[in-house]
């Protein structure tokens, strides 16, 4: 049961992290505060959901293709967020 | 690991479910934003829903679920990477 408890605390302040950056997203004034808005989830989320994880199963296949998961979602999203940005700033040449 | 049983308070899936808010939001972003917060919006919602996925392959104890997690994943990244540069050159 403790287990549980722990992984749903890490799910929660995941979810919260997710919700925040939603709403930053929302009321940012340019594009590029947005995309700011979301570098906070696309660190926040991978991680607590393998700590989660690792809290609830511990070692296994399940573990390692979350550990893949989140070394994709981690690399992935400045590659992303980087690319989002290139082209905000190409289009509005103040961006 | 071992699939959810009825009755029993299960973390992971709560915590699974929580997911779904932000994912509203996300949603929200979608259909509200010029294009570059749309697709700023269609990235947090492929996160979202591809660590969704990962969960569920956990609580169901169905590994194919993970593997569609990280397909999308790594799916979300190349075409968000070719929809930038589609929106960099001809929009």
């Amino acid at each position: 049961m403790a287990r549980q408890i722990a992984t749903l605390v890490l799910l929660f302040a995941a979810m919260l992290f997710a919700l925040l950056s939603a709403l930053g997203i929302l009321r940012s004034k340019n594009n590029l505060a947005a995309l700011h808005c979301l570098g906070v989830t696309s660190v926040t989320l991978p991680l607590l959901t393998m700590v989660a994880v690792l809290v609830d199963v511990g070692a296994g296949v399940s573990a390692v293709k979350t550990v893949s998961f989140v070394v994709i979602l981690l690399l992935g999203g400045p590659i992303s967020a980087h690319a989002i940005a290139v082209a905000e700033h190409r289009r509005t040449p103040h961006g | 690991m071992a699939a959810v049983s009825p009755g029993t308070f299960n973390g992971m899936l709560f915590g699974a479910e929580l997911l779904f808010l932000p994912l509203a939001a996300a949603l929200w972003i979608v259909l509200r934003g010029d294009s570059v917060r749309r697709l700023i919006g269609l990235q947090l919602a492929g996160m979202l829903v591809a660590t969704q996925l990962v969960l569920l392959s956990i609580v169901f104890a169905t590994e194919e679920f993970a593997d569609v997690g990280v397909t999308l994943a790594l799916l979300s990244i190349g075409a968000t990477l070719a929809y930038a540069h589609f929106l960099e050159r001809w929009l």
